[in-house]
């Protein structure tokens, strides 16, 4: 029952920016957070002030900007229309309140081990060979995390139901997008499209029958992944034990432990 | 007298100081030190742990969490380390945190609970869970009639010195005859409800949502049945007790104090709003300054005891003064 160490966080009301149409059923939040600066792979729990539901909704970070001039900073959100929280967090007008815990979970950083490319001593950025495998609005982290790395230093794969939405601002070596729809790039969907033996290591995040493939993908090839993995939340610090993720090592929690989590470890369930 | 004096919301329950009736419930809050940095911990009166079996338990499979219309029900199970990885591990450090340390105790056995009472000489208070509807064996299978009530407090009374306190279970067809049971055996306070036993459909897969079927609701929608239990219960026992059931801010928990609670508990509201019971340790102190209440005595009860003086008056055993 190991806690991570967890960074700075705080519980405190923040104001809507946008809301800006992402696709036809995602979109994107951002709000001023005067509190602890995100780190990528990290997530908020959102609730909006005049929302209905109980509980605050689990939502990665898909964009930081930090505040000029002590002013704070914004945090952007990349959310799909799923069900009644995320339809009311849709139906936030600028300038109305959501309260934010957050930023918790660990970070892409922590999940990868020292000795890997991206972080490793004698590596530096982007010497290494990296791919990020993002399915729907499970680019969101990953963008988060690619952004700020030098220019095609990384594969970016992608897929999606039909339109992609979220890689603005990306600049992989590689792009491979795939839709189910085929409106654009390769049809069908995503993993059937990566081969990680070429890499050092895989970043995924997406639907779990997604993840589960690109999961088996990389063990055959022996090739080092992590998944950022989502589950039903209440408290999102670990102390409900709702959002159990099944490990080789016992049971870990998605909000603490996670969500990021070494692909090898996970039981992915039938 | 000066209208600047706090009021002291300090109570002595069973021989345990709490500096304020507001103490998190568990299975809520963990081993006390999750939500560092989200709320001031420190300002609690107390803590419960989340519920402790003697051996380790992997809690239940499948899905564990589902809302509801002001409510949440789960179905966790009873995952925890078992309590000598607890008493290990995480009892050091949650003692250094301040408020009051609870120990919520369950078993599938009499002898589980008693063996495990045994090993918690280092808290303030065991909570002994005969309420617990997610799992199959014990459990709340032991809050649900009198006489088997009575077997395992007597059997963990026998084993601990500890005060003791016996969380009910909503669920119970006789509240009142298990909680007389559970005093008679040794319980020195008791603490409902737990969560009601509750059931939800996926109608895409026209299946149950949880593996174990139904699962326990808590949150708002419980509020005004918890309330009544606690105000029965309240006529029925001598002995102190804590409410708990949908607690959302300092209006509810009054309510619950009014009714007769000596203490509350916060649960699900914890998870919907972290500083839920900072703040409502903050509204019970402003409501109780602006009626110039002292202490917590003025509060604890004060339904009660105005219900009785209205019943007096309107029978004319009483005169109008009332010493209610």
């Amino acid at each position: 029952m190991s806690t991570a160490p967890c960074g700075e966080r705080a519980f405190a009301r923040a104001k809507l920016v946008a809301n800006e149409a992402a696709t036809d059923d995602a979109f994107v939040l951002r709000f001023e957070w005067d509190g602890p600066v995100p780190a990528c792979g990290q997530f908020f729990m959102i609730r909006p002030l005049r929302g209905s539901t109980f509980l605050g909704r689990p939502i990665s970070v898909f964009t930081w900007a930090s505040g000029q001039d002590g002013r704070p900073g914004t945090a952007g959100f990349l959310i799909a229309e799923r069900g009644k929280g995320t339809k009311e967090l849709h139906a936030m007008a600028v300038g109305e309140e959501a309260e934010l815990s957050g930023p918790l979970g660990n970070t892409w950083l922590d999940a990868v081990a020292a000795c890997d490319p991206m972080t490793g001593p004698g590596a530096g950025p982007g010497a290494g060979s990296v791919a990020l495998v993002g399915g729907g609005i499970g680019v969101a982290p990953l963008a988060f995390l690619a952004r700020p790395l030098p220019g095609r230093s990384y594969d970016l794969y992608a897929g999606f139901r039909s339109a992609p939405f979220g890689l603005e601002g990306l600049d992989a070596r590689t792009t491979v997008i795939a839709t189910e729809d085929g409106c654009e790039g390769c049809r069908g969907r995503i993993p059937d499209f990566l081969d990680p033996a070429p890499y050092d290591l895989v970043l995924a995040c997406g639907p779990i029958p997604m993840l589960k493939a690109v999961a088996e993908k990389c063990a055959r090839a022996g090739v080092s992944c992590r998944v950022s993995l989502e589950a039903r939340m209440a408290c999102g610090v670990g102390a409900c034990l709702g959002c159990t993720i099944r490990t080789k090592g016992g049971n870990r929690r998605c909000c603490a432990d996670g969500p990021i989590f070494d692909a090898a470890e996970v039981i992915f369930d039938e | 007298m000066n209208e600047t004096r706090k009021a002291d919301l300090s109570r002595t329950i069973a021989g345990v100081r709490f500096a304020n009736p507001v103490i998190a419930a568990s299975g809520t809050f963990g081993y006390g030190n999750e939500y560092e940095g989200l709320l001031d911990v420190a300002a609690l009166g107390g803590i419960c742990t989340k519920g402790l079996t003697l051996e380790p338990r992997p809690g239940n499979r499948g899905i564990r969490l589902h809302e509801t219309a002001a409510g949440l029900m789960n179905s966790i199970g009873l995952e925890n380390p078992g309590i000598a990885a607890f008493v290990r591990n995480e009892l050091p450090r949650l003692r250094r945190l301040g408020p009051a340390v609870i120990a919520n105790l369950s078993g599938s056995t009499i002898e589980d609970y008693a063996n495990g009472a045994a090993l918690l000489d280092g808290v303030d208070m065991i909570e002994l869970n005969i309420s617990c509807p997610n799992v199959k064996a014990g459990g709340m299978a032991f809050g649900l009639c009198p006489a088997d009530a009575a077997s395992v407090v007597a059997a963990v009374r026998a084993r601990t010195k500890r005060p003791l306190m016996v969380k009910l279970s909503p669920n119970a067809g006789d509240l009142a005859g298990v909680a007389r049971a559970c005093v008679d055996a040794g319980a020195d306070a008791l603490s409902l409800v737990n969560t009601f036993k509750a059931l939800a459909i996926d109608i895409r897969s026209a299946s149950p949502v949880f593996d174990n079927v139904t699962a326990g609701l808590s949150g708002p929608a419980i509020k005004p049945i918890a309330l009544r239990m606690v105000w029965e219960l309240r006529d029925a026992v001598d002995v102190p007790i804590i409410g708990m059931g949908g607690i959302a801010n300092a209006e509810d928990a009054i309510e619950f104090l009014m009714a007769g609670a000596d203490a509350i508990q916060v649960g699900a509201a914890t998870f919907a709003r972290p500083t839920t019971m900072t703040e409502i340790i903050e509204g019970i102190a402003a409501f109780m300054a602006a009626r110039g209440m002292a202490g917590l005595d003025e509060l604890v009860g004060l339904a009660k005891r105005n219900q009785i003086a209205v019943a007096a008056l309107a029978s004319g055993t009483a005169d109008a003064a009332g010493t209610y």
